[in-house]
């Protein structure tokens, strides 16, 4: 067992090159500085991945940003316990370094103090009151969890979401342990994301005695019990929201799960702390447009402006990146908008085959402008679950007709044509056999009979 | 029944006898071109308006010619010669001429 976790731990380091798109400055938040050997496999896979990690406890004093720019780049939080922030750091102080694009880990236990409960509710989570934990009857671990029922075996094929760009589910080796806070996360917010729920026999309430019953209804049961949510701001900045600071632990780690009824594994603790973290410290399912161009059919250049009825190409290029590296992306669903207040067309791009020299994916349409001039806008507009929010708007104007490119000569109008002209025609024949056909203007009257 | 009969044989005969010939050639081309309007109208009714500019002028070269033809045939009318003491049959054509150029190149204008 100990081999077995020492060679990963080696194989892991060398092939761990992973870099944060973010930077490398890390601070991590203990309740006690005793508490780091702890989590001595988490700084080792950190470190494996060249991160910074400044590990200092709630007494110090910290600054997050100097002349408006960020010191650190991620904040892990592993001090649940903590009663008030250290100086130099509040819940404002937080939310603003989130807004100055760094990501955040935020992990509690059953005596999750009121700054980080605070804290979480910025970002619309909200989790269950102190001294609280997630029980379960029926899938608590055999181990660690005999006495109390409050370390729960969850099931990643069944309680985490199949979202495979933040934790892939098929490279968990087992199935995640878990003993703390439950939480939940607004399910009408649209950036904020479970990934892991507890089992439908689980519920949050104080594990005080066990032979003692929940005498009220629990605030909240089963799937609604989120153990790990994320969210990505809109300025594409991550936070991860995890209930248990032992789910991160060498403890936790080394331990074999076994559930009532199931034969002993090993389990994915590990690898599902690793996947989110490179989750939240971007260094994974991070987009970026690479390029956009559009033009007319048949030229390369984009013109100054449109004219309606026009034929276009339109052309972007994404790329993703993952292992330390930009790849090309591939979707079958981007859509380019032509947008002016109400989208106009909508089409879903193409993707252009890739090759081994391709470094970034190439989607393209070619299309008719809408038959409406004004200033358009052509958006593409990509929000995926995980991946980085893509908006790229490029502004153009499409012009009228001008007085010399409205359609002549039309089919229809034959016979308006026809008539004008047989109209000036007559009127010559007239003309002609008025004044020289040698007609009588006298009146001519006869005597009535 | 018999009496309109009558009447309409009446003002036909009257008509063919009466009428100078140049009057009777100003009225042939005036049905000449109330029959082409009619046609133009009834296409539009069939086939839709979708060249506007189009149609508009083929109709109105139709109409503005019968209006001045049948201005020409009022001013050249022997019978009215008392109400047109200043102008002569020939400035009556003139006009009619000078009117239907400026008629018709308004209508090559705008037939697009």
């Amino acid at each position: 067992m100990r081999a077995s976790i020492l060679l990963s731990t080696l194989a892991m380091a060398l092939v761990a090159q992973a870099t944060s798109l973010t930077g490398l400055r890390t601070l991590v938040l203990l309740d006690t500085l005793d508490d780091a050997d702890m989590y001595t496999n988490l700084w080792n896979d950190l470190e494996g991945r060249h991160f910074n990690l400044t590990i200092n406890d709630v007494s110090s004093p910290i600054t997050l940003a100097k002349y408006d720019r960020r010191l650190y780049d991620h904040i892990i939080f592993l001090a649940p316990k903590m009663k008030e922030y250290p100086k130099g750091m509040s819940a404002k102080a937080v939310v603003g370094f989130v807004a100055e694009g760094g990501n955040v880990i935020l992990a509690g236990s059953s005596e999750l103090a009121s700054p980080l409960r605070e804290l979480s509710r910025e970002f619309d989570v909200e989790y269950d009151n102190r001294y609280t934990s997630v029980l379960d009857h029926f899938n608590y671990d055999k181990e660690l969890g005999e006495a109390k029922h409050d370390t729960i075996v969850v099931n990643p094929s069944t309680h985490m979401s199949k979202i495979d760009a933040i934790v892939p589910q098929d490279k968990l080796p087992g199935p995640i342990l878990f003993r703390g806070i439950g939480h939940s996360a607004n399910p009408k917010n649209s950036l904020l994301t479970p990934i892991l729920w507890a089992p439908q026999e689980a519920y949050s309430w104080e594990s005080v005695n066990l032979d003692e019953s929940a005498d009220q209804d629990p605030l909240i049961t089963g799937k609604d019990i989120s153990l790990v949510s994320v969210m990505q701001a809109r300025n594409n900045a991550r936070i991860a929201f995890l209930g248990s600071t032992d789910m991160l632990s060498d403890a936790f780690f080394e331990a074999p799960a076994k559930k009532q009824g199931d034969k002993e594994t090993v389990n994915g603790n590990r690898r599902f702390i690793e996947e989110l973290t490179k989750w939240t410290f971007q260094e994974k399912s991070a987009l970026d447009v690479v390029a956009v161009q559009h033009h007319k059919v048949g030229e390369e250049e984009a013109p100054a402006h449109y004219r309606i009825k026009d034929n276009m190409t339109y052309t972007i290029s994404l790329a993703e990146y993952h292992d330390g590296e930009w790849h090309p992306f591939s979707a079958d669903d981007v859509q380019l908008e032509l947008i002016m207040l109400d989208p106009y067309v909508r089409k879903t791009l193409e993707q252009v085959e890739l090759d081994d020299q391709s470094t970034v994916g190439t989607f393209t349409t070619t299309l008719q402008l809408p038959d409406q001039y004004g200033v358009f806008k052509f958006t593409v507009n990509y929000k995926r679950p995980g991946l980085t929010y893509i908006e790229s708007v490029t502004t153009v104007g499409i012009h009228p007709f001008r007085h010399d490119q409205y359609p002549r000569f039309i089919s229809q109008a034959k016979p308006y044509y026809t008539s004008a002209a047989s109209m000036g025609v007559g009127l010559l024949i007239f003309t002609f056999v008025y004044l020289w056909g040698g007609l009588d203007s006298s009146v001519k009257t006869t005597k009535k009979a | 029944m018999n009496d309109i009969n009558a009447a309409v044989n009446s003002l036909v005969t009257a008509y063919i006898k009466d009428t100078p010939k140049s009057l009777k050639l100003i009225d042939s081309y005036m049905v000449y071109v109330l029959l082409t309007g009619i046609i133009q109208f009834v296409y539009v009714v069939i086939a839709g308006t979708f060249p506007n500019n189009a149609f508009l002028a083929g109709f109105i070269s139709t109409v503005a010619s019968f209006v001045l033809a049948a201005n020409l045939r009022i001013q050249t009318n022997p019978k009215n010669a008392s109400q047109f003491p200043t102008t002569s049959p020939e400035r009556a054509f003139a006009d009619f001429l000078a009117c239907n150029v400026v008629v018709h190149f308004a209508v090559a204008n705008f037939l697009g």
